[in-house]
């Protein structure tokens, strides 16, 4: 289950991980309660006692209480996600053996942006089927467009700064390019003025804070075809902001200036904002004004704009553009912290995420994102892929490190929240065979737990517990199909199974329902397999017995009796019939015995002789009187062909 | 940005289960998709799921003579076979006959076969268990008296026939045992805890002795199967429980080298029992300390004694309910710590009546308790 | 042009997919049956562009039918009519509208528990059809022809197996072969009422099922069946004794088999192990004399000299059906996913 998030001291404390409280419905328990698991995360609780001593109960206390968690990712559009994402998953796993040898960042970096646009894709498919539902079911869908909004921005942000190869770590243009695609605040409005193309623009009720707002993502072209709009676009003013704008230095890696040129530059610009802003030549405009002072990163501006947003991210990309472009990817924390700060408005989760990402705290990430109700989807997969990529180092008090524990750990829960369902068993299987060993200790205890309907799910089941070295999950099916067909009497499906799982045990109960079968029933079913099974009759003396007497059986029908009374007399003395079929062998003998031609040798007659008196208690005296009869009788002629020589190679 | 943590996290759905007596046990078969109940009116039922998450009563008879405390599920190869334990004194096996043409099958009815009835002990028995299937067809039980019994079905076909084994004097009341489900035979012996719920009274305290292991005040003995010498023995009794034990549960092994035990007593508690080398535990005379015994949690949050302790199917979540009429989630974080992550009350909500019981089957999503100190931000 | 593999999801694992044939214009429309979920249900899909400028279509549903258990086979009985197999024991002859496939598909006929362990519920595990007739297996070692015409049992070869039926195929009118759990192959002549095969072969000598039979389209006497471990057999039931070539083919479960209806030559696999295999079978069907003056034919030991092709990378999930109507191949798999291959070369 979800709910949790590892126990480890967070440095920061904010969150207090107390456990959820639920209150059962029904008042059904006054007294004391059991529990009782059920499958997976469904269990019971009921009313129970412990005291010996009857006492009246009323009987509302007589109610058993179903609880099972709710889980978001089996709602079908979510399954889509679930299904997907394994896909990618699992090659990653593929890549990130391949990285053993060689550098693979390039494949992790394709992967990545595979993740995000299986996010995207279902973000699209959420926002079109909560386009048309209605009521609960709109409220569940948008609440869940909101968790994958989020998801795909950490994960976005996460990329940029842990796993997208930057050249020379020059975050800005990742970190604006982040901040448009997620917060397109004004995008549309200014897409609408351009495309108008009208002088006067700034009758448009959002005219200035759509330049402040493309100045504050770093559209700096926008921002000035915009302000070339304005009525006064002619105007000193604002040539003269338009002059500023344009003169701007860009840091690149690939400029060829180094940093410390670039800062020669870009104070020397700043210089001349700053005089060009003190002459007050702009004091009649106060929003130009504005922009000269967002340009030079003017702290107060940019908290004079701040409530215009929603949240610090929309402002965070214009304050790293305008007081840091140099930035490094992991130089983040103080900018971050500056726009937060801005404002004091309580923080919202997302906040949380995004700030300890900046800062580098990766613990806290994946300590905040366990949080996310997403049933731990986002935090086993980032995680894993930040593993991976090398990127993530967590320390427990002893500075052991417990990386992959907490990988395993999660990708452990994930596998084993989806093997509870019906149909996604298989794609958690995936995920448990990759964290072995423990995986593949919990895959086998669910996996032998699989409700198995069909042969079909037994024998799905069977080639993915083969597929991962499960032997002992096969062999347990097999030998579970096998009762269930004993206890119902179907002794083919038995057998057949039996011998699939190549269980001794098995294939010896079944092989004796047969035979008791056999004895009751006058009929020997299964021929058609005890024919044709090849090396499995050896799995148990009573099978091979049971195969053996089938033969018998067979060579009788097809009227050869001389070889079906050589098999007769070597199950006979072979001693491997099992005591309740003694009678049954020992009266098969007799219409052989009477045949027109002898078909039992003198030796063979003797044998069946000492064996009716060692075992004189399986026949009653009746019969034992009819088989000694025949058998003297049988002697006699036997004896006397023998004796005349005439007998034909006895063998 | 809306609230990413979501409030409804469990959906719940009420069965009637129209015992006319307090339940005291409540078992799921192997898959999870049988479940049977046994309570004080010596009645034991068997439910189905109807595949759709609803459940439908399938058998239900009168299977003692007294309250039925505990009932259990044998492994699914050997057929459809529960046990059970009663007040007057037996055990019983029980085989579900096939498909046949009963009178009751048409409603869905199934009929149970008594196949043997266990009657050696000359008081209550406590708790009924099947070994572990690896081991064959074993059954333990545990009586008031004291006296542990292990029977065997020699031929599984005939569950008529269980033999004896094994008689083991405990000289302690024992209210409750577990096997240790671990499939590595060499690795682990068979072995088996069981729980005393004696009081604790200097006599009993003094009365504890025997074997060959020395004095222990504690209320949990290990007891391992030994091949060479074909005797179960004593090998632990874990002194760190003092308290009346009223439950206990052997976590699945997943393959660790270590076992994990929850006890239900005066607290909730997981204990790790970790075999030592041979060679480092022989001692020259005979006493050999087998296990390094270390309690890894106890957890007071019930306030009051502990009735039932159970682990889900991979041992990664306990729960444990107890007279605070509370059930308590608890899971192992990353880290080996463990720690309680739900908590399932039965306090109504002030001002807020919850709706009345309906008997149906649909599951319907439970509101968490209105109090901001459980929630981790707004 | 290239092969061009495009996947959607669906939320269903699929178990049996296949295009609903069209009379002048290029197919559109295809059935998926699903299995392993909580509620299966046979649906019907169109391929349409979203945008009107763009190339690419994807599957959209047109309409549900949802029934009990999975859907263990569906098999044309008449051009818009399907005969539909059930875990649950039932078949269902349904039919989807000629002119509005978005028009729920309507039930024209419905044998409940026609396979059954008495009371206990028995999986249909397979169906075949020819010519308005039907023949359908079940765990219950049973066989079943039934009239899609006439919607009666016209006949049932009681316990033809004592194990359970996986696959079927009409050799022609009066003849099916059936293919066990344990690959144990028998021949029976429908007519005759002595319940007995009137020939049985073993697919294999691992005793693993026989999951898909098919004949040769134009060479009904050359019989194919898939294994349970991945091989692929081969019989001319002319021979008196049942010579089988066996093909290691792939990794596991061969799921379905196809012969491409326009090139008899072409003959397309899928498998347990996610994979979509073509095999060039041209050489297969050209008989040779042997040195005793026998018709022999090609031994299939070698699989590469079959020119075999791997079609798409393999999923990481069983494919369980595929269906092929000229460049065109839909798969159903396990990942909850079909697959639309296009520009294939026949």
């Amino acid at each position: 289950m979800n709910t949790s998030s590892f126990a480890v001291d967070s440095s920061r404390g904010k969150t207090v991980d107390a456990a959820k409280t639920f209150v059962l419905p029904d008042k059904c328990f006054q007294k004391h309660v059991g529990c009782a698991w059920g499958r997976g995360n469904k269990f019971t609780i009921y009313p129970r006692s412990q005291t010996v001593n009857k006492t009246p109960t009323d009987t509302a206390d007589n109610k058993l209480l179903n609880i099972k968690q709710d889980i978001l990712l089996f709602t079908p559009i979510l399954r889509k996600l679930v299904n997907e994402s394994n896909g990618t998953y699992l090659s990653l796993q593929k890549a990130a053996e391949a990285a053993k040898v060689s550098d693979n960042q390039v494949e992790f970096l394709k992967l990545s942006r595979q993740f995000r646009s299986i996010i995207r894709v279902c973000l699209e498919n959420l926002q079109e089927a909560a386009a048309k539902a209605e009521g609960i079911e709109k409220n569940n869908l948008l609440s869940y467009i909101t968790i994958f909004y989020s998801i795909e921005c950490i994960w976005h942000l996460c990329e940029i700064l842990y796993i997208d190869n930057i050249p020379g770590d020059i975050v800005l243009p990742y970190l604006l390019e982040w901040v448009r695609f997620h917060f397109p605040c004004h995008e549309q409005t200014a897409a609408q003025l351009l495309g108008a193309c009208e002088r006067g623009s700034e009758d448009h009720e959002d005219y200035w804070d759509t330049v402040v707002g493309m100045v504050v993502q770093g559209r700096v072209d926008v921002a000035r075809a915009l302000l070339k709009l304005h009525s006064a676009g002619e105007s000193n003013e604002f040539k003269l902001v338009d002059n500023s704008l344009r003169s701007m230095p860009v840091y690149s890696v690939y400029g060829g200036i180094s940093t410390g040129e670039f800062t020669i530059s870009w104070k020397h610009w700043q210089a001349e904002c700053r005089s060009k802003l003190s002459s007050r030549v702009l004091a009649s405009q106060p929003k130009l004004e504005l922009i000269m002072k967002i340009i030079m990163g003017d702290y107060s501006a940019f908290e004079s704009i701040r409530s215009k947003y929603s949240s610090w991210f929309d402002i965070l990309g214009g304050w790293v553009m305008f007081t840091a472009p140099w930035s490094r990817r992991h130089e983040l924390g103080a900018a971050a912290a500056a726009c937060a700060g801005m404002q004091a408005t309580g923080r919202s989760h997302l906040d949380d995420m995004v700030r300890a990402l900046l800062e580098g705290d990766l613990h806290q990430v994946i300590h905040e994102i366990q949080q996310i109700s997403d049933n731990g989807w986002f935090a086993t997969h980032l995680t894993d892929i930040l593993f991976h990529c090398g990127k993530l180092t967590i320390m427990d008090k002893h500075q052991t490190n417990v990386t992959s524990r907490l990988r395993d750990s999660l990708i452990l829960e994930y596998g084993c929240l989806l093997m509870e369902h019906k149909s996604l068993w298989s794609v958690g299987l995936s995920y448990l065979a990759s964290c072995p060993p423990e995986g593949l200790r919990r895959a086998e205890l669910i996996l032998e737990r699989m409700p198995v309907d069909t042969e079909a799910k037994a024998m799905k089941i069977i080639a993915e517990a083969k597929k991962y070295e499960l032997i002992g999950v096969a062999q347990s099916v097999c030998r579970c199909m096998c009762a269930r067909h004993l206890s119902a009497g179907r002794a083919g499906g038995a057998l057949c199974w039996a011998m699939r799982g190549r269980s001794s045990a098995a294939s010896s109960r079944a092989a004796h329902a047969a035979l008791a079968h056999y004895t009751q029933h006058a009929v020997l079913p299964a021929q058609d397999l005890l024919l044709t099974a090849g090396s499995a009759m050896l799995l148990s003396d009573t099978l091979l017995f049971l195969g053996k007497y089938c033969d018998f059986h067979r060579l009788y029908k097809t009227r050869e009796f001389k070889k079906a009374a050589q098999l007769l007399v070597s199950l006979i003395t072979s001693k491997i019939a099992p005591e309740y079929f003694w009678e049954t062998l020992l009266l098969d003998t007799l219409p052989l015995l009477e045949s027109d031609e002898p078909v039992f040798t003198s030796n063979d007659t003797y044998e069946i002789m000492l064996c009716l008196e060692l075992r004189s208690s399986s026949l009653d005296g009746e019969k034992a009187d009819l088989l000694r009869l025949a058998l003297a009788r049988n002697l006699a002629r036997t004896a006397l062909a023998e004796g005349d020589g005439t007998e034909e190679g006895a063998q | 940005m809306g609230e990413l943590t979501a409030t409804n996290l469990f959906e719940s759905q009420t069965i009637l289960a129209d015992h006319k007596d307090l339940i005291h046990d409540v078992a799921y078969d192997f898959y999870g998709e049988r479940m049977a109940t046994c309570s004080s009116d010596q009645y034991v039922k068997v439910w189905d799921s109807d595949g759709n998450g609803g459940w439908r009563l399938t058998a239900s008879w009168k299977a003692h003579h007294g309250s039925v405390w505990k009932v259990t599920w044998a492994h699914p190869e050997f057929g459809q076979v529960i046990a059970t334990c009663s007040f007057d004194r037996t055990a019983a096996i029980w085989e579900e006959v096939g498909d046949t043409a009963a009178s009751g099958s048409e409603k869905g009815l199934r009929t149970w076969l008594k196949r043997s009835n266990l009657v050696d002990s000359r008081t209550s028995v406590t708790d009924v268990k099947f070994g572990p299937k690896h081991l064959g067809l074993l059954l333990v039980t545990c009586s008031a008296d004291g006296i542990i019994r292990i029977y065997e079905a020699p031929d599984v076909m005939n569950l008529a026939q269980w033999t004896l084994q094994h008689e083991i004097p405990t000289k302690v009341s024992i209210s409750c045992l577990s096997w240790n489900p671990s499939l590595s035979r060499v690795v682990h012996p068979p072995m088996l805890a069981v729980g005393s719920d004696e009081p604790n009274t200097t006599n009993a305290a003094a009365s504890v002795q025997g074997d060959k292991t020395t004095a222990c005040n504690g209320k949990v003995f290990i007891y391992e199967y030994s091949e060479s010498s074909r005797r179960w023995t004593r090998t632990d009794c874990l002194s760190s429980v003092q308290e009346p034990v009223n439950d206990i549960a052997f976590a699945p092994n997943l393959g660790r080298s270590f076992h994990l035990l929850a006890v239900a007593t005066k607290d909730v508690r997981i204990i790790k029992i970790e075999p030592i080398a041979e060679s480092a535990a022989s001692g020259n005379n005979g006493a050999t300390v087998r296990f390094k015994c270390e309690v890894v949690a106890a957890f007071e949050e019930h306030y009051s004694c502990v009735w039932r302790v159970c682990w889900n199917l991979t041992g990664t979540l306990l729960a444990s309910s107890g007279d605070d009429c509370a059930v308590r989630l608890w899971k192992m974080q990353y880290l080996n710590q463990w720690k309680c992550v739900a908590v399932f009350k039965n306090e109504p909500v002030p001002g807020d009546s919850p709706p009345q019981s309906r008997p149906h089957t649909t599951y319907i999503r439970m509101a968490t308790m209105a109090n901001p100190t459980h929630m981790p931000f707004h | 042009m290239p092969l061009e593999v495009q996947g959607t999801f669906v939320s269903q694992k699929i178990s049996k997919i296949r295009w609903i044939a069209e009379d002048y214009v290029e197919t559109k429309c295809f059935f998926t049956g699903s299995w392993d979920d909580d509620q299966n249900s046979i649906k019907v899909w169109t391929l349409e562009s979203p945008h009107e400028e763009e190339e690419v279509e994807y599957p959209r549903q047109l309409s549900e039918y949802l029934v009990d258990g999975d859907v263990t086979q569906i098999k044309f009985t008449e051009k818009n009519k399907i005969a539909v197999s059930l875990s649950n024991g039932d078949v269902r002859v349904l039919e989807v509208s000629l002119y509005d496939k978005q028009f729920p598909l309507k039930e024209v006929f419905h044998w409940k528990k026609l396979h059954n362990y008495g009371a206990e519920q028995c999986s249909c595990t397979s169906l075949d059809t020819l010519e308005g007739d039907i023949a359908t297996i079940g765990e219950d070692g049973n066989v079943n022809i039934l009239s899609g015409r006439r919607g009666e049992v016209m006949h049932t070869i009681k316990g033809a197996d004592s194990c359970s039926l996986h696959s079927i195929c009409f050799i022609k009118h009066t003849e099916v072969i059936t293919g066990n759990v344990r690959g144990h192959m028998k021949i029976w002549d429908v007519r005759s009422t002595n319940n007995k095969p009137s020939a049985a072969f073993l697919l294999a000598g691992d005793e693993l099922a026989a999951t898909c039979i098919i004949h040769h389209p134009t060479q009904p006497h050359i019989i194919l069946a898939g294994s349970e471990s991945g091989a692929l057999a081969v019989w001319d039931l002319r021979m008196n004794s049942f010579p089988t070539s066996l093909v290691n083919a792939h990794s596991a479960g061969v799921s379905e088999m196809q012969f491409h209806p326009e090139n008899p030559h072409k003959l397309l696999t899928c498998s347990v192990s996610g994979e979509l295999w073509e095999w060039n079978m041209e050489a297969m069907t050209k008989s040779s004399k042997g040195p005793d003056g026998q018709v022999m034919w090609m031994p299939l030991q070698d699989k590469k000299s079959m020119m075999v092709n791997s079609l798409i990378p393999a999923l990481h999930k069983s494919i369980n059906s595929l269906h092929c109507d000229k460049g065109r191949i839909l798969c159903g798999a396990d990942n909850e996913a079909i697959y639309l291959i296009k520009n294939f070369k026949y």
